[in-house]
């Protein structure tokens, strides 16, 4: 399996850049939820400079994959490891995790009363930068980020995913991201129950932080998202395991032929 | 009875008041209080009221309606960044060291006794007879007989106060600053914001408090109340507090309760008249071993047609804290067409607190508009943790930003920016950061 995904990691030139390309490492990753086992034995790398796509059925074990990559402390590990530039993330705990370069944009992003976009992203990008930002520079680059996600100004005052539409959640993950600029981003069913022009922002966000220093890999049921996003390389994940990797083709096939097909091919 | 013992005698108390140069009506309705409160036995727990508060160990003798010796009759520190914000009284030690300037023809914002003795036909028809009475339990019976300071807002008819009235109450120690009584009287039409603030360094174990909060508006009047009680470690605080409500007038009530060691609170919104709003906020943040005991009801009284009554308690727990809420809401038959609703929410940030919730409902007419309540208390979600954790913050940050969004909508009715300051680092402070 790994030896696939290295095949396709054609990561493109980076000479010269300033940080260090981030990769990250999944190795026979065994999660289990409530004592049932859900991913059991996969293997994953991802670099700066690429996107991959993990695509898979219901009930395959996605979600879980990427909780347990973060660090959600219902998610068992027995066994593997994952490492972030040679880190294990698997001893660190989630803001350590987030600190470390990891992002995860949540399927269902979780409602926290009383506490404004505004303040909640200028505490989280202090948190990650590890310095005080002032609030004028913070601003600036808040409208920043919201103009390239056509968002309209009064969003930033509004409590943190209270009241959004589907729609609005996600474009909040995709802020957050586009704001705390991680190395490595995962991003769970993010086109589930968006729209075209939502998908759009989506896809432009993602698009706008291609390069060295970012990679992403994005969790996603169908691909219409992939139209948006062209991915360099394509998972297919069935019953907790990865069971064929190759380019974006890959997606086309499955959008032919569905998941049962690929499955029969494997077996 | 034997907790009064170490209380002045019944002659000191008169020599007092007449010391003090107060009215003569005033010294009898403190005697005739007194000679009630001797008559009164500490609650016990066998009262289903009581039965989850312990009051062992409490000494009603310490009550004590003195000015500390050599307490300095200036602003206290604490207060400082506050008092140049809004309409501000100051009361040190129950003696007024800043009195409001520029107040709109006929308000009247000042101490309780000095209204007592230059405006008496405005203090005594309604100084514990229409809200709080004496009678009500041997802490108001007390409080009646040796309240001291104390504040009173008069709005004459139609009056508009536009900037908050802002009442700040420090007591250096035990004494006359752990006894003030707050007055409020809306007249026909008037409004006015009234932010309250009690607070004091640490005390020893045990020092009472006696506390009573009136607010009394006439028709169509419109008072936002905003209390927030936040006395040092060690004080044992109990409040009595009252609105009642005028017809079509609206009485919109914020109270925080913060500190003490252990806190009785009971707060009663009488619905009398007909249209009457009263809406009720009750916030708590418990922490160590503070015991916090608090009593909210809404009483729609047979004359309150078409009022409308509203409960909301929401706090935080830690530590080993314990909190009781007791929300009531009552409407009584010819009470047609009134709302009633109570909510209550308790966040526990760690094990080994306790909140108890004690809703009840009871609707004795069959023209009820609507009516209904429910209670929530919980851990700390974790799934909210994790998402805020999955940004970068600690869990201590995580908390403090769930904590903080918790209190906003209340605190948001605080408008004073320096007082506003004050709570949200008192939150931080019980949080440790």
């Amino acid at each position: 399996m790994t030896r696939l995904v290295k095949e396709h990691s054609f990561g493109r030139k980076g000479d010269g850049a300033v940080a260090e390309r981030p990769v990250l490492t999944i190795k026979d990753l065994r999660v289990s939820v409530d004592g049932k086992p859900i991913v059991k034995g996969l293997d994953l790398e991802v670099k700066g400079g690429e996107i991959h796509a993990l695509m898979g059925p219901n009930g395959s074990g996605k979600t879980t994959l990427s909780k347990a990559i973060a660090g959600h402390p219902r998610y068992t590990i027995d066994g593997g490891e994952v490492l972030l530039n040679g880190v294990n993330l698997l001893e660190l705990s989630p803001d350590e995790r987030a600190r470390a370069g990891l992002f995860l944009a949540f399927q269902y992003p979780v409602e926290v009363p009383g506490v404004t976009v505004a303040n909640f992203l200028r505490t989280a990008l202090q948190a990650i930068r590890g310095e005080e930002i002032g609030v004028w520079e913070f601003q600036e680059l808040l409208a920043e980020k919201m103009k390239l996600l056509e968002m309209d100004e009064s969003f930033a005052g509004r409590y943190l995913n209270e009241g959004f539409s589907g729609g609005e959640k996600k474009r909040s993950e995709m802020l957050q991201m586009a704001l705390l600029q991680p190395k490595i981003a995962i991003l769970d069913e993010t086109d589930s129950g968006l729209d075209v022009d939502a998908l759009k922002v989506v896809g432009k966000t993602v698009n706008s932080m291609r390069g060295e220093n970012f990679g992403a890999l994005i969790i996603t049921h169908y691909n219409r998202i992939l139209k948006h996003i062209r991915p360099d390389v394509v998972h297919i994940m069935v019953d907790g395991r990865i069971i064929r990797t190759g380019g974006p083709e890959l997606a086309d096939l499955v959008e032919e032929k569905g998941y049962d097909w690929i499955r029969s091919q494997v077996a | 009875m034997a907790q009064l013992t170490s209380l002045t005698s019944r002659a000191a108390l008169e020599a007092e008041a007449r010391r003090r140069g107060e009215p003569d009506w005033l010294r009898e309705f403190r005697l005739r209080a007194w000679d009630f409160a001797l008559g009164l036995d500490l609650p016990s727990r066998t009262d289903e009221k009581w039965r989850r508060t312990d009051l062992t160990g409490l000494d009603l003798g310490r009550v004590n309606p003195e000015v500390p010796a050599g307490a300095p009759q200036e602003v206290p520190e604490a207060f400082a960044p506050m008092v140049g914000e809004g309409k501000t009284l100051v009361l040190r030690n129950g003696v007024a060291v800043r009195a409001p300037e520029g107040l709109p023809a006929g308000v009247i914002v000042t101490d309780l006794e000095t209204a007592a003795r230059q405006y008496p036909d405005l203090v005594q028809p309604y100084l514990m007879t229409q809200a709080v009475r004496p009678e009500e339990s041997i802490f108001t019976a007390l409080h009646a007989a040796f309240f001291r300071g104390g504040a009173f807002v008069y709005l004459p008819r139609g009056a508009q106060v536009e900037e908050p009235i802002q009442i700040l109450t420090w007591a250096d120690g035990p004494g006359a600053g752990l006894l003030g009584h707050t007055l409020v009287v809306a007249e026909e039409g008037a409004s006015a914001r009234v932010v309250e603030y009690w607070a004091s360094p640490a005390m020893p174990e045990g020092t009472p408090h006696l506390g009573v909060v009136e607010i009394l508006t006439g028709p169509g009047a419109r008072i936002d109340y905003s209390g927030v009680q936040n006395w040092g470690p060690g004080v044992w605080s109990f409040t009595t507090r009252r609105t009642k409500v005028g017809r079509d007038a609206t009485v919109n009530w914020l109270l925080a309760e913060f500190g003490g060691e252990l806190v009785r609170s009971e707060q009663y919104t009488a619905l009398d008249q007909e249209g009457g709003e009263g809406n009720l906020k009750v916030l708590f943040f418990a922490s160590g071993n503070q015991h916090i005991d608090i009593v909210a009801e809404d009483l729609h009284y047979p004359t309150g047609r078409r009022t409308v009554g509203d409960i909301v308690g929401r706090g935080v727990l830690q530590d080993q804290s314990r909190v009781v809420f007791r929300g009531k809401g009552h409407i009584m038959r010819g009470a047609k067409g009134s709302t009633c609703f109570l909510r209550e929410n308790a966040l526990m940030l760690n094990r080994g607190c306790r909140a108890d919730s004690i809703p009840s409902l009871f609707i004795d007419d069959d023209q009820v508009e609507r009516a209904g309540h429910a209670a929530t208390s919980g851990k700390i979600d974790e799934d909210e943790l994790f998402y805020l954790m999955s940004r970068g913050l600690t869990r201590k940050q995580a908390t403090r930003l769930i904590v903080e969004g918790f209190f906003k909508p209340i605190l948001d009715t605080v408008e004073l920016p320096a007082l506003r300051r004050e709570l949200e680092s008192l939150v931080d402070r019980k949080l440790g950061l």
